[in-house]
This record gives structure tokens, C-alpha cells and sequence, in this order.
């Protein structure tokens, strides 16, 4: 059975919704076992931030029943000059479902523009979907620049995880790995 | 730690066997997120619920 997350993900490569997957959720598709996932509330993704692109993101989400809201309340009608105001302040889209999914839809994010992230983005597969994932470099300089308590909390955690990894490593793997990110 | 916590880091483990790594097939990201998610909104609403005799 496919899970949320993931249709949502198959739902914008089949409608071409540029996105990119970010934050937490993002940075989970780098660990290697299921120990190292660090848990989130929400899927954080960072659509394009252009009219066309906000109107067919918002249009895949309520066809998947999801609920579209921004600070200044529910998307109930997809009208146009709303989403123009959207793009133009760039606000977060927050997206939840019956079953309370949380999915985040970002149109900026810290020290970054969308063309700055896909440049680097890394491609994962699963079931066959491709999934866009921002680099894990470029995810660790944005919750850097963010410098919320909460992106603290998180990057000390992160180097935990990545100091376990090395320790999971033999003296030969250790020589010969890749750097996790880099 | 409190019992919450622990249920979760208890579900944690069990999927940690349940799910291996597969190859570069990453399904078992969203998966394990989704399912902790879900696991997590059960267990608080639980918690959440005022307690009454019918609950003994």
C-alpha cells in the first residue's frame, strides 16, 4: 500500500508540479537504516513559487482530500487573484487530511531560492516514483541560516547521527567511504 | 523516560526489524514516517482522553 507522503509525491511528478523535498523529511531520505530517522510532524516540499505552478500544487492536494489553509484561512475555491497574493507574500501552504497527514508546501525557505535548490538536488526512487530531494548540504545550511531553537536542537542531534555512522563503519570502510554530505 | 515515549521508541524498534534497507528503494522513509505518525496521533489520543469509571 503506498502512504500518503508518497502519493502526494506521484500525484505532482504525474501533474509536473516543480517541488522539491526539504527539511527533516527531506534529510531522512540520506540515512541508511531506519535507526537514524529522525522524526518529524510534518513533509516539508518546496514547490516553485509561480502562479501556475501554486495553482496545480494546490489542485493535486484538495483532489487527494487534503485541506489547504494559509495563516489567513482555508482554500476553499481555487481563485487566482488569491493565489497571486500567495505567491506574492510566498506563504506556507499547510495541508492536512482526514487522518491528520501533515504536508507543508514552502514557496521560500532560508538562504535559498527554488533554481538555487534544484540545481544540486538529489534523485531517490521509491516503488518506481522519483522523489526530489534538495541536497543534504544545502538542507544543513538552511536549518544553519534558519538558527530557530528548534534547528539547533536539530543539527545536534544530526551530529550524533553522524558520528554513529562513522562508528558503524570498519577502518577500511571508514578510508575508502564518501563523505555522508559534501 | 515516560511511557509515551517509550511505546513510541517500543513501535520504533519493532519496525526497525520489520523494515530492512532495500536496495536504493527509499518507499520505507515515507512509510516509517507515516506509520510513526500515525502511531504517535493513537497514542496521544489515548492519553488525551479524560479518564471515567467506563475506562477501568
Amino acid at each position: 500500500m503506498i502512504d500518503p507522503y508518497l502519493r502526494v509525491i506521484s500525484n505532482f511528478n504525474r501533474y509536473r508540479v516543480d517541488y522539491i523535498v526539504i527539511g527533516v523529511s527531506g534529510i531522512n531520505y540520506y540515512v541508511s537504516s531506519s535507526a537514524q530517522i529522525i522524526l518529524t510532524a510534518d513533509y516539508d516540499i518546496f514547490i516553485r513559487p509561480d502562479v501556475n505552478n501554486v495553482r496545480h500544487a494546490i489542485k493535486v492536494m484538495r483532489s487527494l482530500d487534503y485541506e489547504v489553509t494559509t495563516a489567513d484561512g482555508s482554500i476553499k475555491r481555487i481563485d487566482i487573484s488569491q493565489i497571486e497574493k500567495i505567491v506574492r507574500e510566498k506563504k506556507t501552504l499547510i495541508c492536512e487530511n482526514p487522518t491528520h497527514n501533515l504536508v507543508e508546501l514552502c514557496l521560500k525557505v532560508s538562504g535559498f531560492s527554488f533554481g538555487g535548490l534544484e540545481k544540486n538536488k538529489k534523485i531517490f526512487r521509491a516503488d518506481r516514483i522519483k522523489i526530489m530531494v534538495a541536497s543534504l548540504k544545502d538542507m544543513l545550511r538552511m536549518k544553519e541560516i534558519a538558527n530557530r531553537p528548534k534547528d539547533r536542537l536539530f543539527l545536534q542531534r544530526y551530529v550524533e547521527v553522524l558520528k554513529e555512522k562513522e562508528r558503524s563503519l570498519s577502518g577500511r570502510e571508514r578510508r575508502f567511504a564518501k563523505p555522508l554530505y559534501g | 523516560m515516560d511511557k509515551r515515549r517509550l511505546t513510541i521508541r517500543f513501535r520504533h524498534l519493532i519496525l526497525k526489524k520489520e523494515l530492512q534497507k532495500t536496495g536504493d528503494d527509499k518507499s520505507w522513509v515515507s512509510r516509517l514516517l507515516w506509520d510513526l505518525r500515525r502511531h504517535y496521533l493513537n497514542v496521544k489520543r489515548a492519553y488525551d482522553r479524560p479518564l471515567s469509571k467506563s475506562n477501568f
